[in-house]
């Protein structure tokens, strides 16, 4: 007894010494991850983490291959990290600029790279992908910059990033890069968006808008037409849809993503979340409520959207699920279309689906979409800014964007692309595309908006999607914590 | 080997001898060791001191990026009186909360369980060892993805399961139902973290001496005795340890919640870090979110410090 009773002894002290010794250890690396502040810890385990999601994407892929969802994005991860660990071998002297990109899962723009690195001599651009969404994109972006470290030369933006890099100084003014005639050779939309305070601070690179996909076998085989109208939509899905196929799929999922799709039926009602002077109005008068309770009304009283569209976290998701059959209706962006070409992906023949405008409330005019187009800004403390913006000059420019529709389906950003002949014949619905592009409505242009929308919209559009709140609730609510952020 | 020969010695013995001579060897003993010690000193006050006093000093700022050259004035600690108010904070606290108490208590059951079975000798222990450890080597954040995967509405497991069984009848939407959420991701976090605490409990079950168990064969106890008689009392150090590993680490849990939910459904699944992290990137708000960063440390500080007490008593206790 006595030696057990010195081994209890023995191993008390022993446990002591590690629990004191573990929770100071502890303590300080508690420290550590508490300082997201000064050091790039966190966000840089983040990046790392969203680095491996495509690695995710690949061990899940064989438990759900039905999807054949999985394979998709591993597939075209694939693609792009080839192309980031086989970098080219730049010519001696060139300069080398780093590009922050978001996921492209087109896998174009690694090629677009390489093309790029083949023809020029003095300049080479190093591809860099920060992760599947682009929330991955714009807080490494932030942490770079608020470091004011140089890695970062070229950033690709999304339209609510324009105004929040600019105004905060960490993207400079390329008015000069499109001057004179040159500027009028763009979309107007697609440069406004790109415009904070009267400056221009990126490049538009590729347009974006929103489409309505539909099956249009199945609406052929029933005798009706596409929905012009929300309720044609209603009726139309009501009447075709069957246990295996929706009536009608779009992101409900609360992120940014997701919050589009409500804001489009928020226009489409004639209302806003703010007006031209800031002023929060979403809350006045009935087309907060009303746009709301149609799209909750759509899930669960009408049932014609499947309460999983909420949690449909990318367009990728989405568009898998028409792809392979599952939807009549779909509403997606224009840049998500090359998964329906690609036959490896989609179960349906191109005769099958067709597309037109969003639907309207009353039918007159199409549906107002959500600008989403993408930029390409340089870094404020990028050490060469006059290289980066020669790059984005040439990734913007006609012969590139004709090239890349060609191949990858996304929109151009200049309206001429549309008047090359392979186009037209190649993309029968290009026309519907361009009154698409021309019919579109940017979020609210201020460095407040990534706030609002995490803070103010998406919380309450999670709420009161989920039917945890009530529509009216839930958009007094937004409206309150919206006008706080502009106060604070 | 040397240096280290000459300091243990016994110096009662040797004191008149060695002091005159000594005194400069000391000398130069304690400079050796101050120059072999500094590298390590300086890394440790360049990356764990020196970030956490600026977050201390950024959080008593008010500092908002939002805006190129904002003032960024001394506001002392009015961010924290802000964050004792902040319903947002209340919320993420109550969800934290929630996530310790349930995943860690739950772990510590199951984890002692499959400790108890891994302690036995069978045949390919070892491999079952390893293999169990698993779902704790793999990184969160992929885990997290595969997690979402398991939980997918449409083509996820878990509801294929549940209707296989006819427990359901319409997919549950594990990720964007209030009320739901939480529990998938507080499951989540149980699968991939009960192997350590597993391991860590074989760690302590393995220290038992045997001999004790053969005393008490003898004595005519019987399992369920055993249990609690013998392997509980000594495992409790053991228990203390794991139980402060695992706390601390699920007050800072952040990754799976980014991914799986990124705080959502509402802020249901916004935990402590998550909303700091959340007002320094997204919100650009770095005083207020430094401010969130600190009160976190000073939560696991706090947590720690309840813990090495309650873990000092039976130390105490054995000694007298």
């Amino acid at each position: 007894m006595k030696q057990s009773e010195m081994g209890k002894r023995l191993l008390n002290r022993r446990n002591f010494l590690l629990g004191a010794a573990v929770s100071a250890g502890t303590a300080i690396l508690a420290a550590c991850g508490g300082s997201a502040t000064s050091t790039p810890a966190p966000a840089a385990t983040a990046a790392a983490g969203a680095a491996t999601k495509p690695a995710a994407a690949a061990t899940t892929a064989p438990a759900a291959t039905t999807a054949g969802s999985a394979a998709a994005p591993a597939a075209t991860t694939g693609t792009t990290s080839a192309a980031q660990t086989t970098p080219n071998v730049p010519p001696s002297g060139a300069v080398t600029v780093n590009w922050f990109a978001a996921r492209d899962t087109t896998g174009y723009a690694p090629k677009q790279v390489d093309a790029f690195n083949k023809a020029n001599k003095t300049i080479q651009i190093s591809y860099q992908e920060q992760g599947a969404i682009t929330t991955d994109l714009h807080d490494k972006f932030v942490t770079v910059a608020t470091a004011k470290d140089p890695s970062a030369d070229i950033v690709s933006m999304d339209v609510p990033f324009v105004p929040e890099f600019a105004a905060a100084g960490w993207t400079i003014a390329v008015d000069d890069a499109v001057a004179g005639d040159e500027r009028a050779k763009f979309y107007k939309g697609a440069l406004d968006g790109a415009t904070y305070n009267g400056k221009l601070y990126a490049l538009p690179w590729f347009n974006n808008g929103p489409g309505f996909f539909y099956r249009k076998d199945l609406l052929d085989k029933a005798g009706l037409q596409p929905p012009k109208t929300y309720d044609q939509l209603l009726a139309a899905a009501q009447k075709i849809q069957t246990p295996q196929i929706a009536g009608f799929i779009q992101q409900m999922v609360q992120n940014e993503g997701g919050i589009i799709n409500w804001l489009e039926y928020l226009w489409g009602y004639g209302g806003d979340l703010v007006d031209d002077k800031l002023n929060v109005i979403v809350d006045k008068g009935t087309a907060g409520v009303d746009s709301m309770q149609k799209l909750k009304d759509f899930i669960y009283k009408d049932k014609i959207m499947p309460e999983s569209t909420l949690a449909l976290k990318l367009g990728q998701d989405a568009i898998n699920i028409f792809a392979t059959g599952g939807a009549l209706f779909l509403r997606i962006w224009y840049g998500n279309v090359s998964t329906l070409y690609d036959l490896k992906q989609s179960k349906l023949t191109t005769d099958q689906w067709g597309v037109t405008n969003l639907p309207s409330k009353d039918g007159v005019k199409p549906g107002p979409g959500c600008l989403g187009t993408w930029n390409l800004g340089v870094s404020t403390y990028s050490k060469h800014q006059k290289e980066s913006v020669v790059a984005i000059q040439w990734l913007t420019s006609l012969e590139q964007q004709t090239a890349k529709m060609l191949d990858n389906v996304q929109l151009p950003t200049r309206p001429a692309v549309f008047d090359d002949a392979a186009i037209q014949k190649k993309y029968p619905y290009a026309k519907n595309a361009q009154d698409s592009l021309n019919n579109l409505k940017p979020r609210p242009v201020t460095p407040y908006w990534g706030q609002m929308s995490a803070d103010a919209v998406q919380p309450q559009f999670g709420l009161s999607f989920s039917n945890k709140k009530d529509s009216a609730t839930a958009i007094k609510d937004m409206a309150d914590a919206m006008r706080k952020i502009i106060k604070q | 080997m040397a240096t280290t020969e000459q300091t243990a010695a016994p110096r009662a013995a040797n004191v008149a001898r060695t002091r005159r001579w000594g005194s400069s060897q000391a000398r130069a003993d304690a400079r050796l060791g101050l120059a072999l010690v500094t590298p390590a000193v300086i890394t440790i006050i360049a990356i764990a001191c020196y970030p956490l006093l600026r977050s201390i000093w950024d959080s008593m700022h008010k500092i908002s990026l939002r805006f190129a050259n904002q003032p960024r004035p001394l506001i002392w600690l009015q961010n924290y009186k802000d964050i004792l108010q902040d319903a947002r904070w209340h919320n993420a606290l109550w969800v934290t909360g929630r996530v310790v108490f349930v995943s860690v208590g739950v772990e510590l059951v199951l984890g002692m369980i499959i400790a108890l079975l891994l302690n036995r000798a069978f045949q390919g222990r070892g491999i079952v060892r390893a293999s169990i450890l698993v779902p704790w080597a793999i990184t969160t954040v992929v885990s997290a993805q595969m997690w979402s995967w398991i939980y997918d509405a449409r083509y996820g497991v878990s509801n294929d399961i549940l209707k296989r069984l006819h427990l359901i009848t319409k997919p549950i939407i594990f990720l964007a139902q209030p009320g739901i959420t939480i529990w998938a991701m507080i499951g989540a976090e149980i699968w991939k973290t009960t192997p350590f605490m597993a391991l860590l409990l074989l760690a302590g079950l393995q220290l038992i001496p045997a001999d004790l168990y053969e005393a008490a064969a003898i004595d005519g106890t019987n399992g369920w005795q055993n249990f609690w008689k013998i392997t509980l009392p000594l495992m409790k150090p053991t228990i203390l340890v794991a139980l402060l590993f695992r706390t601390i680490d699920a007050v800072r849990i952040f990754d799976l919640p980014r991914v799986l939910t990124n705080g959502g459904p509402g802020q249901s699944t916004e935990t402590l870090v998550l909303y700091a992290y959340n007002t320094l990137f997204t919100n650009l708000n770095f005083g207020y979110g430094s401010a969130l960063a600190v009160s976190t440390f000073l939560i696991v500080v706090l947590v720690s410090f309840l813990y090495i007490k309650v873990l000092g008593a039976p130390a105490q206790g054995s000694r007298s």
